[in-house]
């Protein structure tokens, strides 16, 4: 078959590559129908996340059609349309009994590379580093998914794949961020307008927000945030301080929760977004962590602070402003098997479209120009959807 | 996942049977004699004969060899949601054995409480050896010692508590501890053991895996484009 493969830094190339079988009794093979690229892939393409080899197939938002199924499947058929959590889960284990999805147990056959890391391990992902499973990912025709019954999700009929394509990653973890902060009433700030951050603040309407402000620098960013979410908007290039502008608008309290869906390769226009750059450049760090600082430094005192972004071993924490503010801080990888038949009946009665995000499709073959494009923000796009087959 | 080095020591009384026997031959004399005393000696001389007759019956007999050094024992421990019994049968299968060590370790049943274990080392070398079931608590643990012969003498144990609270299932430990403390042991052991507590770790995760979800985790058949250039090659 094809897939998209990660070759070295910034090095993506089609290939042939061999076809995915079952090899577990529970695995289910798709054929993909689309797949989209996602702004913590670009972590590791741009090198910044360890573990990934020459030939690793990535892609890990994705959707299809079930083409096979192992012996001990039993609630998922061949031919049924399904869309597929990033996060590979076993259902069986502590974590996923307890809604703790992207934590499963018995899903990352790589464990041993990752417990030293972060003292303990998350479930495999497709396509995202060896140190996260090693699975290939689905930038590809086909793609093996364990635990087919547990994390293949039926996709309700009249339902285009833009509308659903979303729901395997960008929603649930924005719902998620929305989910840990949002109380009736509220007022939330999210930095950063990707698919993520435009998920979280609709969903944050979902959840009873009355207001939502987003945070960003790119003009079609902050205008589908406007037209899609509708929430208010900050450029945070064309104002002194976000800081201030935030005060001024929350009557000086500052958002009662805050999400940040930026994470580890923010910019920013203070001394500190600088210094950052430079060290990173250097290798002497792994992340700039500029919107979170500010997240921290915003929210009024008391708040809750949903942490989506992706992040390595950040140095220049805030520490004390979070105890000294009394700060709540919640933050996790994406449960999606908690949150997907939600997501479904909210796409199903038209309460979250997220179809406005695929601004760009490709073939399977033009996929590293759509890589490329998403990238460096060119042609207002927000998300590249590959149709493989 | 928890790392544990087993570095408690225990401190026991040792001494040979015919040291014992003298010590208590020795104490009991002098506690007859020095009944016999008065004053100073009379208390001297039944102290000291006390001491060496409680040395002679209390001292712990010298070990037999082979015995496992705990010190030199590499252990990790991981918590399965199953109750232990169900664990504990599984490990006394080689087969079981046999699948979680995967390509780094193939056991098979060689008689009654005797397995064979047969590895691939690098430069197409590998070595086999068999060992023994020598101890288990029913339900709570099982000890493997090398047979005679074995080019590095070691124990195998693993160790079932249950969980608290209950709902998390059972503590697990599996450990390996070498049958000899010499230096050439001990350098072996520093060289070879994040090796080991990796193998450990590994086989303890898949074990979890198998009981909780009838499955182990692999990439087996895992697509990517080096599949091609290393056939080529």
């Amino acid at each position: 078959m094809r897939a998209l493969c990660w070759n070295g830094v910034n090095d993506l190339r089609v290939e042939t590559v061999p076809d995915p079988g079952i090899v577990n009794p529970h695995d289910v093979i798709l054929r993909v129908t689309s797949s989209t690229t996602c702004g913590s892939d670009l972590h590791f393409i741009d090198g910044y996340i360890p573990t990934m080899r020459a030939g690793d197939v990535i892609g890990h938002e994705f959707m299809g059609e079930v083409v096979e199924t192992g012996p001990e499947v039993r609630n998922i058929k061949k031919g049924d349309r399904v869309v597929v959590p990033s996060f590979i889960c076993c259902g069986q284990c502590w974590f996923c009994q307890h809604d703790l999805w992207s934590l499963c147990d018995n899903t990352n056959p790589n464990a041993e590379l990752q417990e030293p890391l972060l003292g303990g391990t998350t479930a495999g992902i497709y396509g995202y580093t060896h140190a996260f499973g090693g699975y290939a990912g689905a930038h590809a025709q086909y793609v093996r998914v364990p635990y087919g019954d547990i994390d293949c999700f039926k996709v309700p009929d009249g339902l285009r794949d833009e509308q659903v394509l979303f729901l395997s990653d960008a929603a649930p973890t924005g719902y998620m961020g929305a989910d840990f902060c949002v109380t009736p009433g509220a007022t939330v700030a999210v930095w950063g307008c990707g698919g993520v951050g435009l998920m979280a603040q609709r969903s944050a309407y979902l959840l009873g927000a009355e207001r939502v402000i987003a945070i960003d620098r790119f003009p079609e960013r902050l205008a589908a945030a406007r037209e899609h979410c509708g929430s208010e908007t900050i450029d945070y290039s064309s104002v002194d301080s976000v800081l201030d502008t935030l005060k001024e608008m929350t009557g000086g309290r500052g958002p009662d929760a805050c999400i940040d869906a930026v994470g580890m390769e923010a910019h920013g226009t203070s001394l500190m977004a600088k210094y950052d750059v430079v060290k990173q450049a250097l290798r002497l760090q792994t992340d700039r962590g500029e919107a979170l600082r500010e997240a921290i430094m915003a929210i009024r005192k008391g708040g809750t602070l949903s942490i989506l972004g992706v992040y390595g071993v950040m140095d220049k924490f805030p520490i004390g402003v979070i105890m000294n503010k009394g700060l709540t801080v919640k933050t996790a990888q994406q449960h999606g098997q908690k949150y997907m038949s939600r997501l479904l009946d909210h796409a199903r009665k038209g309460e979250l479209d997220a179809s406005f995000l695929a601004t760009h499709t490709f073939s399977l073959e033009d996929a590293p120009r759509g890589y490329d494009m998403f990238k460096n923000k060119q042609d207002g796009i927000l998300r590249a959807v590959f149709r493989p087959n | 996942m928890f790392v544990f080095r087993g570095y408690t020591e225990v401190i026991h009384m040792n001494g040979s049977t015919v040291n014992r026997f003298a010590s208590a031959a020795v104490g009991t004399s002098a506690i007859l004699l020095g009944l016999r005393q008065v004053g100073r000696t009379r208390v001297l001389s039944v102290a000291a004969g006390t001491g060496l007759l409680a040395y002679g019956a209390l001292a712990k007999p010298p070990h037999r060899q082979p015995v496992s050094l705990e010190p030199l024992a590499i252990t990790r421990v991981i918590t399965v949601g199953k109750p232990r019994d169900e664990l504990f049968r599984m490990w006394r299968d080689p087969q079981v054995m046999s699948d979680l060590f995967g390509d780094v370790l193939q056991v098979s049943r060689e008689g009654e409480g005797r397995i064979r274990l047969h590895m691939s080392l690098p430069g197409r070398r590998e070595i086999t050896w068999t060992s023994r079931l020598v101890e288990q608590g029913q339900g709570s643990s099982l000890l493997w010692r090398t047979d005679p012969g074995a080019a590095v003498p070691h124990e195998m144990f693993i160790r079932f508590r249950d969980a608290h609270p209950a709902e998390w299932g059972t503590e697990v430990t599996l450990g390996i501890s070498p049958l000899s403390n010499d230096r050439v042991t001990k350098a072996l052991v520093r060289l070879t053991d994040s090796v080991d507590e990796a193998m450990l770790t590994k086989v303890l995760r898949r074990f979890k895996s198998l009981v909780e979800t009838g499955e182990m985790p692999t990439l087996s058949h895992n697509p990517a484009g080096r599949h091609r250039a290393i056939a080529a090659a």
